[in-house]
């Protein structure tokens, strides 16, 4: 499987243009473009600062010495490259797609998301790694920033959707300690699950110093219910599971249960400083990523 | 349950068609593979009841609207499972009341009555050839019961005045129900129409209906029995009404003045001003007046007139104003107006000087324009006769009062004389004294029409009467209830400078349980009678335990003396005579009462009889008969109505003329007719009740419950209101649904 099978090439060329800068600098082996939080000898100047008891002494800036006979000590700022590792949800539910998504399931908006992130990072010289999960992690691509890897990325993307079902805040604790040293991790999923579990979840990434950014995609069904008449809902995880409803007296009640489940995301991330960003497949994902990173920056 | 249109109750299967609907949209629907369940499935969960109930609900009504529409379209009938009597001839009691109360009029000026008799017409005019009908009227109600068609009936209602007074519900319901016994179908109904006031249904009332209830349990053929109640806000209704007239002398003496006193009603809750009232004697009407009543309150007028003739008058009281009960807006008396009172005194020790005979002081007190030398006459006639003399001046000069002034011993003739002469209607004064015998004032007094004592035995003598200087007694008490007296004040004021040396102890004479009880007039500080009267025969006896001189008490020399004992003696000398009685009252009038307007009664043919005739208000003359029991008297019956009842005799003469002699007699409508005041519905639907019966408001809802009762119950109309509710219930269940369904495009 190619890029190209996945994602547009106007789409690719706008996303390329994009610079993915993270919020906090992740440690990295070669430099790049993402800042490094440990002060070093690069060439960056960073700030002047007094001398204590402790600091070696060839760190000394001798020249200011000079001028104002007090020690001050000479920082830098080292750029690193990111890790970044990309965990797609490929359970059940992730298969829905309505008609406002011109036939695309929220799976193939994750692909084309995942894909696209992919594409950028490795771009950049940075580490990108992928997991596919369901009830378990099922491909894992290791962090690699080489451009051969994308090869690798696309194929574990391009595995076709499961209808398993999902635990997901589970399966983000199977997956946390395979991450091994602090990255950026990206989860592209529904977030159809217990909020308390994933929040759990996220606390454990937290603690591991890793950055999350949780990109939520939603079909436009799911969240306006436009559903009229006797309808038959088939669970897409358990094909068993199926519940007939008058959908007209249904709508306001799964519309209030949607908003209060959306407001638990939201405080539960927030609560563990993790990036959320809602999206609906009905929108062109570029457009939405190219939003979040501008707002990033300007955070910066 | 039957139906009038009964196949179009098959309408009903219709309602196959909704369930079939149902049923087959209910296996059809629309499968989604949905992905957010974690969503749906909670509130799928907790929706699904719901629903489930909404469309159970909506299949409900969809099925009921043609079975309801097909039931409405069958006009079914509810017969509870009873056979009906269907248009069986039935036997229907009319039970009116005929009261006054009944006369009141509504807002829309019609009066209970008339509105009773139109409505009542029209439904009798309804009524089958076969039917037949009974009308009892409240103020007949021991007339016999008379089964009547239609058109007579129609006809005797026309005739009913609301006139009577009083009703007696338990005899009235009593007589409605015997009556319908006398009914000769199955089907039996009585009808009481009534404005039911609290007056008439009291507790006397209740017990009766109850005893009533109680012997209807028995009858094999109960009738059938409605209340329709006239009366409704009676105490709404303005009324101004006179409730009395009544004379305030204790007789009114030809030539004398007189005073009418009559009590006026306001029972509204405005006040009345400037209402223009008008007394009236024998139809002449005096000067206008007006009078002014606050609300709910009463007012008293007085009238004083001379009244020349003697013989029996009506004086009228007329208020002149337009309310709810015009018909006691006036009220009238017969007065019955003598000539002056011969009172004969027999004087038990006389005397030769001025002011020495036992009886000159009374003699003045009677009579003080002739003893003045005035011109105006007396009301009292006296003369004084010595106790020897008795026998023969009674016979003589007929006197209508006989005083006993200090007699010491009367004959036995004497004694004879003066029991048949009380028995007979006079009125006999006892003055004691220093001569009297009280053993033998103990004993009876019999005559040739019954025996009697007077009102008390004459026992010891009180203080020292015969002494002046021993420390005087004083009057403490007069009774109040005695109404001539009242002119003296309601206290003993009046005997204050009065002093009692002694007076003679009178202990009541009770021996008698069919006579009358003694009644003190007058008594002294420690409570011995000094006073006391008692009917005895038709007359009047007073007893005084004091002389009528001046001898054992200072009264007769004070001012109080003279218009006690005028009153006394006017009181004593009035009519007996019934003038004015309550509607259907028998009147009784005696002949000599008309033979004594005969001036010239030489000329009287003694062999030819009298005849008589009576003319009730509004009707013509009628011919009574002498009642045969010897009393010679003349007995009206059928005072249903109120007004003048004018008697005549007509007496031949010598010549072949006729002397024509005419008296009248008043009746009238009793007062609590006035008092507008419906019974309690708490106490009328007891009383109903207890009778198994129905109180209705208007004949309208009567009918209907009868046509139920007799045909069953039509019930359509509820079927409709049920079709419109369910109607309107499925169109709110629906839109409920389409109102969810409505912002279903919304984000």
């Amino acid at each position: 499987m190619r890029i190209l099978d996945l994602i547009q090439p106007k789409d690719l060329t706008r996303v390329a243009a994009l610079q993915l800068l993270a919020r906090q600098v992740v440690e990295g082996f070669c430099s790049g473009r993402h800042r490094s939080p440990h002060k070093g000898f690069s060439v960056e100047f960073k700030e002047h600062r007094q001398y204590v008891r402790g600091d070696e002494l060839r760190n000394i800036d001798w020249k200011v010495f000079g001028k104002s006979d007090r020690l001050y000590i000479r920082e830098f700022e080292e750029e690193t490259n990111l890790r970044c590792t990309l965990l797609v949800d490929r359970s059940g539910s992730m298969r829905y797609g309505g008609d406002r998504s011109e036939g695309l399931t929220k799976y193939d908006y994750a692909q084309q998301i995942s894909a696209a992130l992919a594409y950028l990072m490795l771009g950049q010289q940075d580490a990108v790694g992928v997991v596919t999960f369901d009830d378990r992690p099922r491909d894992i691509v290791p962090l690699r920033s080489r451009p051969s890897h994308l090869s690798a990325i696309m194929t574990a993307l391009a595995a076709d959707v499961t209808k398993r079902e999902t635990d997901l805040g589970g399966v983000f604790r199977k997956i946390a300690p395979k991450l091994g040293r602090r990255s950026l991790v990206v989860i592209v999923s529904d977030a159809m699950g217990d909020v308390a579990s994933m929040s759990r979840a996220m606390a454990q990434f937290r603690a591991s110093k890793h950055e999350v950014l949780f990109i939520q995609i939603m079909d436009p069904d799911e969240m306006d219910f436009p559903f009229t008449g006797r309808i038959q809902f088939r669970d897409l995880e358990n094909q068993s599971n199926s519940h007939t409803v008058d959908s007209r007296t249904l709508r306001d009640a799964y519309l209030q249960r949607l908003q209060q489940h959306q407001s638990e995301l939201r405080s539960a991330f927030r609560r563990n400083r993790v990036d959320f960003l809602p999206v609906t497949t009905d929108r062109p994902f570029a457009d939405v990523l190219h939003e979040y990173l501008s707002l990033r920056r300007r955070i910066r | 349950m039957t139906f009038l249109n009964g196949l179009l109750a098959l309408g009903a299967l219709a309602f196959t068609v909704p369930l079939a609907i149902h049923l087959l949209f209910r296996s059809r629907f629309r499968t989604v593979d949905w992905g957010a369940m974690h969503l749906l499935a909670d509130v799928a969960r907790i929706n699904r009841r719901r629903l489930q109930l909404m469309n159970l609900l909506l299949l409900l009504l969809r099925c009921l609207l043609p079975i309801l529409l097909a039931f409405c379209l069958a006009r079914p009938i509810l017969t509870g499972f009873r056979s009906l009597p269907g248009d069986a001839p039935q036997s229907l009691v009319i039970a009116i009341d005929d009261s006054r109360s009944m006369a009141a009029r509504d807002e829309s000026g019609v009066g209970r009555l008339d509105r009773a008799k139109q409505e009542l017409s029209s439904m009798i005019q309804g009524l089958s050839r076969r039917d037949e009908v009974i009308l009892i009227r409240s103020s007949a109600i021991d007339a016999p019961p008379a089964t009547m068609g239609v058109d007579d009936t129609v006809a005797k209602l026309r005739e009913v005045r609301a006139q009577s007074g009083k009703v007696n519900f338990g005899r009235f319901l009593r007589a409605a129900v015997d009556a319908s016994d006398e009914g000769s179908h199955q089907q039996r109904r009585v009808i009481v129409v009534s404005d039911f006031q609290s007056a008439d249904m009291g507790e006397s009332a209740i017990e009766s209906i109850n005893r009533l209830s109680s012997s209807m349990a028995d009858k094999t053929i109960r009738p059938v029995i409605s209340f329709w109640n006239l009366g409704v806000d009676s105490e709404q209704l303005e009324n101004v009404s006179v409730d009395s007239v009544e004379i305030s002398s204790p007789a009114v003496v030809a030539g004398r003045v007189a005073r009418f006193s009559a009590r006026i009603r306001n029972a509204s809750d405005t006040p009345m001003r400037d209402l223009r009232i008008v007394w009236s004697v024998d139809g002449k009407e005096t000067e206008p007046r007006t009078l002014s009543i606050d609300p709910r309150s009463s007012s008293t007028s007085r009238l004083t007139r001379r009244i020349e003739k003697a013989g029996v008058h009506e004086i009228t009281l007329a208020v002149e104003h337009g309310d709810a009960l015009t018909q006691d807006n006036r009220r009238s008396i017969g007065v019955d107006v003598i000539h002056q009172v011969d009172v004969m005194l027999v004087d038990g020790q006389p005397g030769s000087g001025p002011l020495s005979n036992e009886t000159d002081f009374l003699a003045i007190a009677l009579s003080p324009f002739a003893f003045g030398g005035e011109d105006q006459p007396d009301a009292v006639r006296t003369s004084v006769v010595r106790p020897n003399q008795v026998l023969k001046e009674i016979d003589e000069k007929q006197p209508d009062v006989l005083v006993l002034a200090n007699v010491e011993a009367l004959r036995d003739d004497v004694r004879s004389r003066i029991a048949s002469f009380v028995s007979s209607g006079g009125a006999l004064l006892v003055f004691d004294g220093d001569n009297l015998d009280g053993q033998q004032y103990n004993r009876s007094f019999a005559g040739d029409r019954g025996s009697w004592e007077l009102p008390a035995k004459l026992g010891e003598f009180v203080g020292s009467p015969w002494s002046k200087e021993a420390k005087p007694l004083a009057i403490g008490f007069v009774n109040t209830q005695y109404t001539p007296w009242n002119v003296l004040g309601t206290d003993a004021q009046a005997f204050h400078d009065v002093q009692v040396y002694g007076y003679r102890r009178l202990s009541l004479n009770e021996s008698d349980a069919s006579e009358e009880s003694p009644m003190t007039l007058l008594s002294m500080a420690s409570g011995d009678p000094l006073a006391l009267t008692a009917r005895r025969g038709r007359g009047r006896v007073v007893q005084f335990a004091v002389p009528c001189d001046g001898a054992w008490t200072t009264l007769p020399m004070r001012m109080v003396y003279l218009p006690m004992m005028q009153q006394l003696v006017l009181d004593l000398a009035g009519s007996q005579k019934q003038t004015t009685a309550l509607v259907g009252t028998t009147l009784s009038v005696a002949t000599s009462e008309l033979s004594d307007l005969i001036e010239d009664k030489g000329s009287v043919d003694a062999d030819k009889s009298a005849t008589y005739t009576v003319q009730r208000p509004g009707e013509g003359e009628e011919k009574i008969e002498v009642r045969d029991d010897g009393l010679d008297q003349l007995l009206v019956t059928q005072t249903n109505s109120p007004g003048l009842y004018r008697i005549r005799q007509t007496t031949p003469v010598g010549n072949g003329d006729s002397i024509v002699t005419n008296t009248i007699r008043v009746i009238e409508t009793p007062a609590s007719e006035s008092k507008l005041r419906d019974v309690l519905p708490s106490r009328l639907t007891s009383a109903a009740e207890s009778l198994d019966a129905n109180v209705y408001a208007d004949l309208v809802t009567l009918q209907s419950d009868d046509r139920t009762r007799r045909f069953g119950r039509e019930i359509w109309r509820w079927l409709l209101v049920l079709l419109l509710i369910a109607m309107i219930a499925e169109l709110y269940v629906q839109q409920r649904s389409l109102g969810n369904s409505s912002i279903a495009g919304a984000p």
